[in-house]
């Protein structure tokens, strides 16, 4: 299990196939005493749904902030398709296929939900000003074709019909939908979402566990942090169990759900 | 039927088109003959403070950096036209030249000012970019000595007009049986860069690039997470509103004939940042509508000693301190009773709305 500390070669280029997704090796951050995350290892697999669950504080979301360039790391190293992404900023990690939502919504309040989805676009795109001025024929083919998807994605999670409606207004549901079609946009190969359930009433609850089936059925690979124990035990292939920054369980559902030290340390305080 | 009706429109909107051409062409006739000549005058500047605000407005409006130097672009601007077309340095070269030269220093120096403030945001960008303003004016006022590169405080003198061959623009010409002053000449020249600058404005907005900039503004982490450059990005920011501060600085240089770094103090960036908050920020129309009604209304101020003259038959207060209490008085207003500004964007307007729903 434990992953090969090997020399932090600059492609990395090794067989896609023999390759998991993301890589996290021996990834420790501390907040001055604070340790956040201890000596953290795990692998993602292609077309898994990973959860990530433990009590409040176990540093889930600052593994998430590690991954996605926000926070640097102490030690150790995250691989994305065998590619150093530790150490590289936030568009950079984006840009290598690693897209995120935020467990407190960050949508952009003052732009339509049309428009946040575009700005999901923007890695994908490339015009600059001078093609924004001139309206250069290779822009606007590429405008039309971001509006395009950005609609399709819309739709796709469910709320075409608020496309022109300021992100704030937007039901607290649907602005969740909107941060996942924002970052569907970003055309991610793993996607990391922040309790998305959270907030959500039952009905609201189940939409997102078929939209979130149905994206694994498109081919992509989900890491989950979820506070709802149903919820990540009916939907991940595998989870990992983090408690004060330590990793103390690996596995499927079952097993985790067995173990006497998850137990203890979370699904003890559950009332389930 | 639909078919009829898109004509129908596509036809209004060439009327209105046509209608507004007419009406800016032939505004500094009519505001001569109703007004009198210093009010063209003034047109002209108006025309000046439209270019400023709109570049002050991708820093602050669209990228959300509150920038209080912004004059310092202005500056850089006036001054490499003064320096390259008059007698100061013995030359004089072409407006056509010297003008994309000023725009080109001020972006670069918008470059240098990004670079170290990328970390700094809201009241801290604030005052290093308030600071980097006086250090600009501070400059100008004093390297005369021991090369006289600015002439300090006496400022440079006798520049050159706009002149295409031996065309002066400073001066009267007798065109299609009229005859055009420099002030009618230089407001048409003024439209022509204002247009230019209000169509990159729109295009830019309606783009890649303005989406990422109201993105950062939005939610800087978040727009980082989606993907974009925050760094490039904002550099852009001030760069675009630089080039567009350089390019009014050149304007105003030759349509003056004479800079100082007096002009370009502090209350002028303040009253370029009014213009913008004042008409709605992010808002073209409400920007342009800012700047055109704060050079104006100044102006108008000027005769409230006439004012009391005929109501009073004296003059009680004087009207330079009115004139100021009254500008007060009607921002604070403006504020109060209209917080999203004066023609806010649709989305402005019903921010505000539900908060106080």
């Amino acid at each position: 299990m434990s992953a090969p500390k090997a020399a932090p070669s600059p492609s990395g280029k090794l067989d896609a196939g023999s390759t998991p997704l993301l890589t996290v090796s021996g990834v420790s951050k501390a907040f001055g005493g604070l340790q956040a995350l201890s000596d953290i290892s795990l692998q993602v697999h292609t077309g898994e749904i990973f959860g990530l669950i433990g009590p409040n504080g176990a540093g889930k979301t600052t593994l998430f902030n590690a991954l996605t360039g926000l926070y640097s790391i102490n030690h150790g190293e995250i691989r994305l398709y065998g590619r150093r992404i530790d150490g590289r900023k936030p568009h950079q990690v984006l840009h290598a296929g690693l897209a995120r939502t935020f467990q407190n919504i960050r949508l952009f309040a003052e732009m339509t939900a049309l428009e946040n989805v575009l700005v999901g676009r923007h890695a994908r795109t490339t015009s600059g000003v001078v093609g924004a001025v001139l309206r250069l024929p290779g822009t606007r083919r590429e405008e039309a074709d971001s509006r395009e998807r950005s609609h399709a994605l819309l739709k796709r999670v469910g709320i075409a019909q608020h496309a022109h409606r300021l992100a704030k207004n937007l039901p607290y549901g649907d602005q969740r939908r909107l941060e996942i079609a924002r970052a569907l946009a970003t055309e991610p190969r793993l996607l990391a979402l922040d309790e998305p359930a959270a907030g959500m009433n039952p009905a609201e609850r189940a939409a997102l566990r078929e939209l979130l089936l149905q994206l694994q059925a498109d081919g992509l690979t989900l890491l989950l942090i979820e506070h709802d124990v149903k919820l990540v035990m009916g939907l991940c292939t595998r989870l990992a169990v983090l408690d004060y920054g330590v990793k103390i369980a690996e596995g499927t559902p079952d097993v985790v759900s067995r173990d006497p030290k998850v137990i203890a340390a979370y699904l003890g305080d559950e009332t389930l | 039927m639909s078919s009829v009706l898109s004509l129908n429109k596509t036809r209004s909107r060439w009327l209105t088109f046509g209608l507004l051409a007419l009406g800016l062409a032939l505004l500094p006739f009519l505001v001569d003959a109703g007004l009198g000549r210093s009010w063209v005058r003034l047109l002209d500047l108006a025309l000046l403070y439209v270019i400023l605000a709109l570049g002050l407005n991708i820093v602050v409006g669209y990228a959300g950096l509150l920038d209080l130097g912004y004059v310092a672009f202005y500056a850089l601007g006036a001054y490499v036209y003064a320096w390259l077309s008059s007698p100061h340095f013995g030359l004089h070269l072409p407006f056509w030249a010297v003008l994309p030269l000023g725009a080109a220093l001020a972006a670069l120096f918008g470059v240098l000012l990004g670079a170290p403030t990328l970390r700094l945001r809201g009241d801290y960008l604030a005052i290093v970019t308030l600071g980097f303003g006086e250090i600009i004016r501070i400059f100008l006022n004093n390297l005369n000595a021991p090369v006289n590169i600015t002439n300090g405080p006496q400022g440079i003198n006798l520049i050159d007009p706009v002149r295409l061959g031996s065309f002066d623009l400073s001066q009267s010409h007798a065109l299609f049986g009229y005859t055009f002053t420099g002030i009618h000449l230089t407001y048409y020249l003024f439209l022509l860069f204002t247009l230019m600058v209000i169509f990159i404005s729109m295009r830019l907005e309606d783009s890649r690039i303005g989406r990422a900039w109201v993105a950062i503004r939005e939610d800087e982490i978040a727009a980082a997470a989606t993907g974009i450059n925050t760094r490039n990005l904002k550099l852009l920011a001030f760069a675009m509103g630089a080039t567009f501060g350089g390019l009014a600085g050149g304007l105003f240089a030759s349509f003056q004939g004479f800079i100082s770094p007096e002009s370009f103090n502090l209350m002028e960036s303040i009253m370029i940042l009014c213009m913008i908050v004042l008409g709605g920020m992010g808002h073209i129309p409400g920007v342009i509508f800012g700047a055109v009604v704060l050079t104006l209304l100044p102006e108008a101020l000027r005769y409230t000693g006439d004012w009391q003259r005929n109501l009073f038959g004296q003059i009680y207060i004087d009207p330079a301190d009115l004139r100021m209490l009254l500008f007060g008085v009607a921002l604070v207003a403006v504020m109060l009773y209209r917080p999203a500004g004066l023609l806010p964007s649709t989305r402005r307007r019903r921010e505000f709305a539900d908060a106080q729903g």
